[in-house]
């Protein structure tokens, strides 16, 4: 070949590559997510907040929360069409959209998919989430497009449990099988993307689904990227690398990527309730006074102010707000009064204060919380002991209820039914056999906490649910210190196709309508 | 020779067996478990139980060790307590990336650093010389994740250079795997050229007053054939002996520069698997640095002998 042939060819190439790139570039949206990998895309394990968002992309539930909203009370069809439920409210009909099809083709949804799906949530085997379904009796198939849920007693919401969060994410039968354990990184659902490829500490690829049910997606594809720090993901974006990215959450964070033009911080919800839980069993927290005096010293304001009014807002009772049957009418405690704690503590019999044992994550956002209520606590002569483990460990101490103040940040399905249960209820008692997160030993509210669950009439359910809250509160099982939100950075030119508000996925959720503009 | 290599692999299975059981006992001693990972924060104790079934976690300790030594035996790693894959395969993925990287960052150091000590020692107390002890000292002490982060902002962000996310490209596109490849490696290297430079000038100052360089003088021999021949030839004993060292701690320092240039590797691995405790694979990537490290010093000794014909393995 000779050289001019070669420069001839090599230009042609150049030419043609830098014709091909942007064209091809452009409709993928580059995602960077705050974690060293993928942990899994099997929607009834994915529990972990960089696994979660993906989940909203691949799946549909029979019912969704509308892009953008946390709000339960307005689910609207996915891939059920139409639903009704016997007057019993024990018994429910869902008529599936015909014709829907599942990914790399896996074929059409059918009845039997659902069955599968709800069946495979619904045992603790395959899921992280079979307590949710422990009232459901039977799950069948009616015909090819027609499913019916029969439960054991009425639940606060049903349409939440087959809604596109968690077990109710809908998965192909054939390809779960097939797969196997494979399926947590060949998953096989029916929403705007699917998985094409994924490399291990570094990349999930998602290819848009040309068959999908409301359109074809605006996107070519996702490409989302594990950088676990934080400083290269800001790098990255602010290279043009990236073209989302999941903030640091922090308010200093906020205001340096606002003030970079090209860029916007998206705020959402849902919040996670801060609340310090007080172990009602542990001398000297045993004395409701010695409590109350704890309650009474932490300052709910200082907590706002610190961690920045972008990202945290007050909280307003034991529960998260928004959630179904949440009630701000009992005055919480957090005033910061130092002096009128001493003066309940010394009331008390310890007019010399008292000391209080904590085992507190090493995650650097927590343990600043925690330092600021250890100093906070000590103007009022309480010496909170902070025994500072790594993440893991706090998680495992906590549950063997070795801490007298556990320090939780948590969201849950947004119904008062399950943060209660989980935190207040006396079977939830860490240590117990039906243990889950009641690291309190709360049990005053047991009665109005079960009788809301099987309550018919809503009116009554909302009260039954107030007047737990209310009883939890002036019992102090439980201090709400605020609540946090969720922040992350994108590039001006992403649309998301909705009003981003909230995403109970805990990232925002990427729809047929979302475009590089 | 095979000799040799056979006696070094014997050598092994005790050094291993002492790690092996040390990363057993201690992956257990450590509170927390994988199976609220798996599970998820509102497991339920009879979930966790089950898991525990599953996995073998709740059989008698020392059962749990002979089981876990007899798959060793096996060469069977097991597979990941949390995603249920192939230890073997989840470390064959990552592991061309780490040697890549390791590599890159010996020959940076070895590239930059031998030139450096040489120059330095020549110039013994001179201003070239200070200012190579200064480099050096920055070299040594600045973390790995500081210079890193520099890196990306003068070289990735504001001249653009360099990709700021590394990784991803595979060596069909030698280019861009080089482009990405050369900051992680220079970030890596630096610390090495630091040493290797100290090493190098130590050994020259000590070689040069030597009698045989008196008398490659005296026979007029050109003073920089001297140095970089002859000279050198006698320091490359001990930077090939540190070199051999320092690349088992450049494979363990890696994951720092694995973490801010966003590169799969094995340190990224191990800190996964310890903050999951995912014990299974935790003690494969054990036994895959003991097999790493046996390798590495086994070559070290091999090399010497090109080296250092007066250096004879038998």
């Amino acid at each position: 070949m000779t050289i001019a042939k070669a420069t001839f060819w090599g230009l042609l190439t150049c030419v043609s590559l830098s014709a091909a790139w942007p064209a091809l570039a452009a409709g993928t949206l580059r995602f960077g997510v705050a974690a060293a990998d993928l942990g899994t895309l099997d929607p009834a394990r994915a529990t972990s907040t960089p696994d979660k968002p993906l989940t909203g992309w691949i799946y549909n539930g029979l019912v969704r929360f509308k892009p953008g909203s946390d709000d339960i009370s307005a689910l609207e069809p996915d891939l059920a069409e139409s639903w009704g439920e016997s007057e019993d409210g024990k018994v429910w009909t869902f008529k599936l959209r015909p014709g829907v099809k599942f990914h790399h083709g896996y074929g059409e949804l059918t009845a039997e998919d659902v069955v599968f799906s709800l069946k495979r949530a619904s045992n603790p085997d395959t899921s992280a989430f079979a307590t949710d379904y422990k009232a459901v009796e039977n799950i069948e198939a009616v015909d090819a497009l027609t499913v019916r849920i029969t439960l054991r007693q009425r639940v606060p919401s049903l349409l939440g449990l087959v809604s596109n969060y968690h077990g109710g994410n809908i998965i192909s039968k054939k390809a779960a099988e097939e797969e196997g354990a494979g399926f947590a990184t060949k998953p096989v659902g029916t929403g705007p993307f699917m998985v094409d490829s994924y490399t291990s500490q570094e990349s999930v690829r998602l290819v848009r689904n040309p068959d999908y049910f409301r359109g074809v997606p605006k996107l070519d594809g996702i490409e989302v990227r594990y950088i676990p720090s934080d400083s290269a993901r800001d790098l990255a974006l602010r290279a043009g690398e990236l073209d989302v990215s999941y903030g640091r959450q922090d308010q200093q964070w906020i205001d340096a990527t606002k003030g970079m033009s090209g860029f916007v911080v998206d705020i959402m919800r849902p919040a996670e309730l801060q609340q310090f839980h007080l172990n009602m069993t542990s001398a000297p927290l045993d004395k409701i006074e010695v409590r109350r005096a704890v309650a009474t010293a932490l300052n709910r304001d200082e907590f706002v102010k610190f961690i920045g009014t972008n990202l945290a807002q007050p909280a307003g009772s034991v529960i998260p707000t928004g959630n179904l049957g949440w009630d701000n009418s009992t005055p919480i405690f957090g005033q910061g009064d130092a002096e009128a704690a001493k003066k309940m503590l010394a009331d008390a019999g310890f007019p010399d204060g008292i000391k209080l044992k904590m085992i507190q994550t090493s995650l650097p956002n927590m343990l600043s919380v925690a330092q600021v209520a250890q100093a906070q606590l000590a103007k009022a002569g309480i010496d909170l002991q902070l025994d500072v483990v790594d993440h893991q460990t706090f998680h495992a101490q906590i549950r063997k209820d070795l801490s007298q103040v556990v320090y939780y940040s948590a969201a849950r399905f947004p119904v008062a039914d399950v943060f209660l249960s989980q935190f207040f209820l006396s079977d939830s008692i860490v240590g117990k056999p039906t243990a889950a997160t009641n690291f309190s030993h709360c049990d005053v509210a047991d009665d109005e906490i079960l009788g809301a669950r099987a309550e018919p009439d809503p009116e009554k359910q909302r009260a039954l649910w107030a007047a737990a809250q209310k009883k939890i509160i002036e019992n102090v099982c439980a201090v709400p210190l605020y609540e946090q939100l969720i922040a992350y950075a994108r590039r001006e030119n992403v649309d998301w196709g909705y009003d981003l508000k909230a995403d109970l996925h805990l990232g925002p959720v990427i729809t047929e309508l979302t475009d590089l503009k | 020779m095979l000799r040799f290599i056979g006696r070094r692999l014997v050598t092994l299975v005790p050094t291993l067996l002492a790690v092996l059981t040390l990363v057993f006992v201690l992956v257990r001693v450590v509170p927390g478990n994988p199976a609220l990972i798996l599970l998820g924060d509102q497991a339920t104790p009879e979930a966790i139980a089950r898991f525990y079934r599953e996995t073998g976690l709740d059989q008698p300790i020392w059962h749990q060790y002979l089981s876990f030594l007899g798959q060793i035996a096996r060469g069977d790693l097991g597979r990941s307590m949390i995603n249920d894959r192939p230890v073997t395969s989840a470390i064959a993925e990552v592991l061309p990336y780490t040697l890549e990287l390791s590599i890159a960052g010996v020959v940076v150091g070895v590239l930059l650093g031998v030139p450096l000590g040489v120059v330095a020692a020549r110039s013994n107390g001179g201003w070239v010389d200070w200012l190579v002890r200064i480099v050096t000292l920055g070299g040594l002490s600045f973390p790995a994740f500081v210079s890193a982060i520099m890196m990306l902002l003068v070289f990735g962000l504001w001249l653009g250079w360099f990709p700021i996310i590394s990784g991803g490209k595979p060596w069909s596109d030698p280019g861009g795997r080089l482009m990405s490849l050369a900051l992680p490696a220079i970030n890596l290297g630096l610390v090495m050229m630091a040493y290797v430079a100290r090493v190098t000038r130590g050994g020259m100052l000590n070689t040069l007053p030597s009698d045989f360089i008196r008398t490659a003088r005296a026979k007029g021999v050109p003073m920089r054939r001297i140095v970089w021949k002859h000279a050198l030839r006698n320091v490359l004993l001990a930077v090939v002996t540190f070199t051999g060292l320092y690349f088992s701690v450049l494979i363990g320092n890696s994951v720092l520069t694995e973490i801010v240039f966003n590169r799969p590797g094995l340190g990224k691995l191990v800190v996964g698997a310890l903050d999951r405790r995912d014990y299974t694979l935790l003690q494969g990537l054990v036994v895959t640095y003991a097999v790493l490290v046996v390798v590495v010093n086994t070559l070290t000794d091999l090399l010497y002998g090109l080296v250092d014909p007066r250096v004879k393995t038998g």
